[in-house]
């Protein structure tokens, strides 16, 4: 996802809805864990900044089924495997 | 008790009757077993591991029934229908918000690569390894997840059998994560 998010912005291309939601909830759980909350009690705050489970790029929970599971395909539209 | 390493933690406890569920069906396999006596044994173990933007989540419980008479290790998970989303968070968790009891066909598997072992596994006791508890995120629960957590249930099942620390193995497993 990173690299992905780099790699957009170095292109200078808008970033797609899932880079925008991961950028957000990784941003807001780190300034949450840098004021000293948990990370658990962070995530779980991050999750409210965007729609649950598109915080990943289709692309990237296609490459990593493993990962994600089929709720996360749901998320995006895509076919369950 | 609870291991946390970083974002990587993991819970043991005997039992945890809120994860009890009946699988319609059973994904099933066998290894050779050792000759050693066993004996019955039941715990449940739990985790929780930081992921990026995803916290993986994943609760499984097992009985072993030594067979004394056996030359095999049979492994048994009882799964149920495809995870959808929506269902009641029933199943009590030390890592987190309740988690949803039972386990869905999607992670059953897994469940077994994992709990089985791989070829350079140490064989268990002749006898029967069956989960019965189950529990699963209908976000951050997976195929990897489950995977993880069946090994960690072979490992700490395996030091109870050798009466030794399962808090001590279990360690050692969650820092190869």
């Amino acid at each position: 996802m990173i690299d992905g998010v780099r790699q957009g912005m170095a292109d200078g291309r808008p970033l797609s809805e899932g880079e925008q939601n991961f950028m957000q909830h990784e941003l807001t759980e780190a300034g949450l864990m840098d004021g000293g909350m948990s990370y658990g009690d962070a995530h779980e705050l991050a999750l409210q900044t965007h729609p649950l489970m598109k915080n990943y790029t289709p692309e990237v929970i296609d490459q990593f089924p493993e990962m994600f599971n089929n709720n996360w395909r749901r998320a995006w539209g895509m076919e369950p495997r | 008790m609870i291991i946390a390493e970083g974002g990587r933690r993991a819970a043991i406890r005997t039992d945890e009757s809120s994860a009890a569920y009946v699988g319609a069906q059973i994904a099933r396999c066998e290894r050779f077993g050792s000759a050693e006596p066993g004996r019955a044994v039941r715990v449940v173990v739990e985790l929780s591991r930081a992921f990026g933007g995803m916290t993986m989540r994943a609760l499984l419980g097992a009985e072993f029934s030594p067979d004394p008479l056996g030359t095999v290790t049979i492994f048994e998970v009882p799964f149920g229908e495809p995870m959808g989303l929506g269902a009641v968070a029933g199943c009590g968790s030390e890592l987190g918000r309740p988690l949803v009891s039972g386990l869905p066909r999607d992670f059953a598997d897994a469940v077994l690569d994992g709990l089985a072992g791989d070829a350079a596994a140490e064989a268990l006791p002749a006898g029967r390894l069956r989960i019965d508890r189950a529990g699963f995120d209908e976000a951050g629960s997976s195929e990897m997840a489950f995977k993880l957590a069946g090994g960690l249930l072979r490992r700490v099942v395996d030091a109870l059998l050798h009466d030794e620390d399962p808090l001590a193995a279990a360690r050692v497993v969650v820092s190869g994560w």
